[in-house]
Order: structure tokens, then sequence, then C-alpha cells
């Protein structure tokens, strides 16, 4: 039991135990023991879902502060797209990437053009690989790791490329050190990030060893002095146009956004956790086969959900949505910027994603048979209605922890109030035992 | 060790269809048998799920795990099948035009599951239901067969 995953840390003197974060966790991954939410070691797949919910703000994001950069000679912030949805309606991206780099970057560059040339190799990928299907979208870092933990199995489905701000990155380091004569070390790639999972995607890459990027910031973490810098433009101030970024690289914020720009006749886009795990589940059972290719979010609308954004969702979305239309949505293939992201095929292309399953009864099958029959015989004699006051999203999970030993079967109110029943009734019973007892029943 | 698990699949019951396929799959990867045979079985088992829903009118199924295999047992009140030769041919079906509609019906029902399976027996009596037996073997604790 800890109080910290690779994503989150729950803080025990704010934690009241109010059970949201427990009964919202997909991963099962959060227990409230003693009154105080706890995380199970390795399950967290960094959604940040509980983040969302817990009303006493408890459980907040690891993250380095954007101050700590400055162990580098020169920054690159790099923004996702769904920064750009994060402001008024009448600021234009090109302001936000002024004032980005005011609010503490040595430079900032736009990344949409990056997200156009991950959407071509991956537009190409769906093309030339006809035999995997359907083939699943790999840039969610989130639903990439439920799918290597809970379905290992359609891990060979997920598409073997690298996400932009990777690739990104890696370009960044290279023209850089060798235009200001810097070491590559002396560089660092800071990405301004809508979602845990991506700040986490540094530390623990999915694909490679390390990650390209030196850094992350959460958008809510910068939004203050992002927006001090929008509302006090220096004279020099320019950029109030697009500055480069593209309708085609915005949509991939946006739930569908993805499927929509490469043109694919047959693709379905789901947004939401709960809703991504009913499609996996499909897609284990063999059911999608006609389909060629998925989009899975763990966000409901995209990155513009993510838990480390500000502004509401909805809101959001409307506005990239109106940016997208008023750029459109086509990739700028022939773009030089982009044809040239495109062609390195060294970094865009990657290993298969690695099966890690996880949540096995036990490392021995024998043993993980046999703490199922126990887990069932423990489930048969419990209520089922998922109360949770045990500190267990589920009377399932319940028995999960007892038959592993973590719970012992009276931590469940109801069999406690059976085993108290059962105790009372044999104390009653010796009591009719007692001589004094008995003397009152023989007297006349 | 070996473990048993039962469950009920009712006729016609869209809206549950798939239930016992899902939980049964997540019982297989809590055990963490390789996912080769996880995928096998959970594909097959749909198959079969969906089977009962679409022409029978109950069913009853037994799940058997052991370390070296999964098995099925799955006994349904239905129909039955005349020309069982005939159902295992592939693409042969007699769904009806409302099933088709529904995306069903493709004829691979039962060539999928015996595809899919390392083990595969059927029998029925026409008017009383059929019985399906099929396994996959997990590749495991092969020592601890005989």
């Amino acid at each position: 039991m800890t109080l910290r995953s690779r994503s989150i840390q729950i803080d025990p003197d704010k934690c009241r135990g109010h059970m949201g974060c427990m009964r919202v966790c997909p991963a099962e991954a959060i227990r409230v023991w003693r009154g105080k939410a706890q995380l199970l070691r390795g399950r967290c797949i960094d959604c940040g879902l509980c983040m969302r919910v817990c009303e006493a703000e408890a459980i907040t994001p690891r993250q380095e502060s954007f101050t700590d950069f400055h162990r580098f000679r020169h920054t690159v912030g790099i923004p996702s797209p769904a920064l750009f949805a994060q402001f008024g309606r009448t600021v234009a991206p090109g302001q936000i990437l002024e004032a980005l780099e005011r609010a503490g970057f040595n430079e900032v560059v736009d990344t949409t053009g990056a997200c156009e040339a991950a959407l071509l190799t991956l537009q190409r990928m769906v093309r030339e690989d006809t035999e995997r299907r359907p083939l699943i979208s790999p840039f969610c870092p989130t639903v990439v790791r439920l799918i290597q933990v809970r379905y290992p199995n359609l891990a060979e489905l997920i598409a073997p490329i690298e996400s932009p701000q990777e690739v990104l990155a890696a370009t960044i380091r290279e023209e850089r050190s060798q235009v200001l004569g810097l070491r590559r070390d002396e560089i660092g790639v800071i990405y301004i990030t809508p979602c845990l999972a991506k700040m986490v995607g540094l530390q623990i890459h999915t694909r490679r060893q390390t990650s390209h990027l030196d850094g992350a910031v959460a958008i809510s973490h910068i939004y203050g002095p992002l927006s001090a810098a929008l509302a006090s433009p220096t004279p020099s101030s320019k950029g109030t146009g697009h500055n480069g970024v593209s309708g085609g690289g915005l949509g991939w914020a946006l739930l569908g956004g993805q499927g929509a720009s490469i043109d694919l006749d047959n693709a379905l886009a789901v947004g939401g956790l709960e809703n991504v795990m009913r499609i996996l589940s499909d897609i284990e059972d063999g059911k999608m086969r006609d389909i060629d290719y998925v989009e899975c979010r763990a966000c409901r609308d995209g990155c513009v959900d993510g838990c480390l954004t500000i502004d509401n969702p909805y809101e959001a979305h409307s506005k990239l949505a109106q940016m997208v239309r008023d750029l459109g949505t086509d990739l700028r293939e022939s773009d030089p910027r982009v044809s040239e992201l495109c062609s390195r095929t060294d970094l865009f292309e990657t290993k298969p994603v690695e099966p890690r399953p996880q949540r096995t009864l036990d490392a021995d099958m024998a043993k993980a048979i046999e703490k199922m029959s126990r887990l069932e015989e423990i489930l048969a004699r419990l209520p089922q209605i998922d109360c949770g006051a045990c500190g267990a999203p589920t009377c399932r999970v319940f028995a999960e922890d007892v038959a592993q030993g973590l719970l012992e079967e009276e931590d469940c109110v109801f069999l406690l109030q059976g085993r108290l029943k059962q105790t009372m009734a044999e104390i009653s019973g010796i009591l009719e035992k007692l001589p004094s007892a008995r003397g009152e029943e023989e007297q006349p | 060790m070996s473990f048993t698990r039962e469950f009920e699949i009712a006729g016609g019951d869209f809206a549950n269809a798939g239930r016992v396929s899902t939980e049964i799959k997540a019982a297989l990867k809590s055990v963490g048998y390789p996912s080769d045979a996880v995928r096998r079985l959970a594909i097959a088992m749909y198959e079969a799920e969906m089977n009962v829903v679409l022409y029978a009118h109950h069913a009853h199924v037994t799940l058997t795990l052991d370390p070296s295999d999964v098995g099925i047992v799955l006994e349904d009140e239905g129909p039955g099948i005349a020309d069982i030769d005939k159902a295992l041919t592939e693409g042969f079906s007699t769904a009806t035009h409302e099933m088709r509609e529904r995306g069903f019906g493709a004829g691979m029902g039962l060539p999928n599951i015996r595809r899919n399976a390392d083990e595969f027996e059927i029998s029925s009596e026409v008017g009383r239901g059929t019985t399906l037996c099929f396994g996959v073997h997990t590749g495991a604790g092969e020592a601890t067969g005989t």
C-alpha cells in the first residue's frame, strides 16, 4: 500500500475518505482503508479520474514545477494542441505561442505540424498493413497502458507509431544543438501537457527506454503565468495570427479528430475509459474485424478534456472545433516542415507495444486457480450490493482482496453482522446454561 | 486443483448477450493463462453465447479451469441441429433475415468455435437441444496431466 503512483500522490491529511476516487478508478487500484485512500502498487494507469472527483483536493499530480528547468541552458516549450482551446475565442494561437515564450521558455515550437506528420504516418500504416484489424490508435498513453495490463492480447493491434511530441523533441534537440553550439543535454525540451499520462510517459516510456522530452508542465500549472503574459503584451509582441498552427494538427486533440483527418471509411472513435473498455472487450471477442481503425481516448472528448486542463471541456471542444473549421482539416503533406518530419521514419516507427499482463491472482497458475475458488466462495456469501463500506469498490474486488490475504472476511459489515448475531446466539445459549438461569426455570 | 463455475444464458436476451463470455474472459485473465489461450477461448465462447441468444431458449454453462486446460460445457434447450455436418460447414447459416439485419448469421458460429478450440465435441437432438463441449490447452502445467 502506498500513497503514490507514478503520476499522482494522495495527501492523507487532506483525504476525508469520501470514496469517490475508489469508485471511479477503472483499474481498481484504490482502496479506502481506515478512512484514507490508498493505492495498490503497480495498478494505476495514470488516467487522472480520481483527481477529477476528489472534492478534498487530496489527490494531486506529481509534477516538476516549471522553475525546475533552470538546469538547461536553452529551454524549448512544445504545447499540446489542447492548449489553444484554453483561452477566449479572440485569442489567436500565435498570441498564445508568443506569450508562452515570455512565461518562461527561451523558445516555443508549435506541435501541430508534428501531429500532422504522425497522422500521415498512421494513414500510411492503416493502408499498408491490411492484416491486423482493427488497428488501435497509439497516441493515448493511458489507453496503451490499459491494453498492456488488462487486454494484453490486443497489444499487437496498437499501431506502432511514436507520439508526435517525442519525434518533435528529438528533431529540436538535433537542430538546436548544432545551431546554438550546445551539448544535447544543455537543451531542455518541455511538453505542455493536458494530462497526467503524458507526464508519466517521460519517466517510463511505453515503447522505448527513455523519452526524448526532458520534462512536462501541466496546462493547469502554467495557466496563471500564461494568462498574465497574454494580458500584458510587449510592444514587440508579434504573432496575432496562426503562426503555422494547422487545423489538421489541432484536430488531433479532439475525439474523432485523428480518424477524421486521415479520411478512413471504417473508423470509429471512442472516448472515456469505461467506453474504451467495452470496445476493447468486443475486439477481444472478435467482433470488430470489419473495422479498420479504432481511435481510443481515455478522456471522453479527447485531449481537450484532459485532467490537467482548465477550461470546461465542452467550451474547449467548441473553440477548438471552430479553429479546425476555420483552418481546414487537410493535412499539409507538401509543407516542408511536415514532410521533413514524415521522412523521419527512424523516429516515428517503433517496436510493437509489449503486453504486460497484470492483475493475476498469483504468479503460479495452480495457486491462482485455488485463490479463484476461494474468491468465488467468499463472493457467494457477500451481499453483492457494492456498498463500498469495506473500502473496496465492489464485492468482487473485496473477495479478491480477502483471497489475497489483504483483508479478513469480517471487514465486510454484513459478514461482521452475521458473525455478531451468531456469537450473540452462542452467548445467550451459554447464559441459558448458567445455574442461576436454571434455578429460575426450576422454580414452581 | 481445478475450479468449476456455472453460468446461465437466456435465449433472445440481446441486451445481456456477451455477458457470460466477458465474465469467463475476466476469470481466465485473473488466473494468468497465456494471452493466446485467452483470446481463442474468448472468441469461441462469444460465438457459442451468441448461438444461444439467437437460436435457443436457455443454456447452462459449466466452466472448468485447471492449469493445463480450460473447458466449457454448454447445454442448451432449444430447437437442436438437424444436420451437424452442414452446420459445421463454413458459411452455412439458418439465420433469418432479421438476424442478418442485426449483423449476425454469417455462418461462422460453429466453424469459428471449432477453429479456435483445441477440443471440440457437439451432440444434438432435434426439438430438445444441443450440447457443446470445447476446450483450449494452455500449454502450461503439462507435467500434471496424464
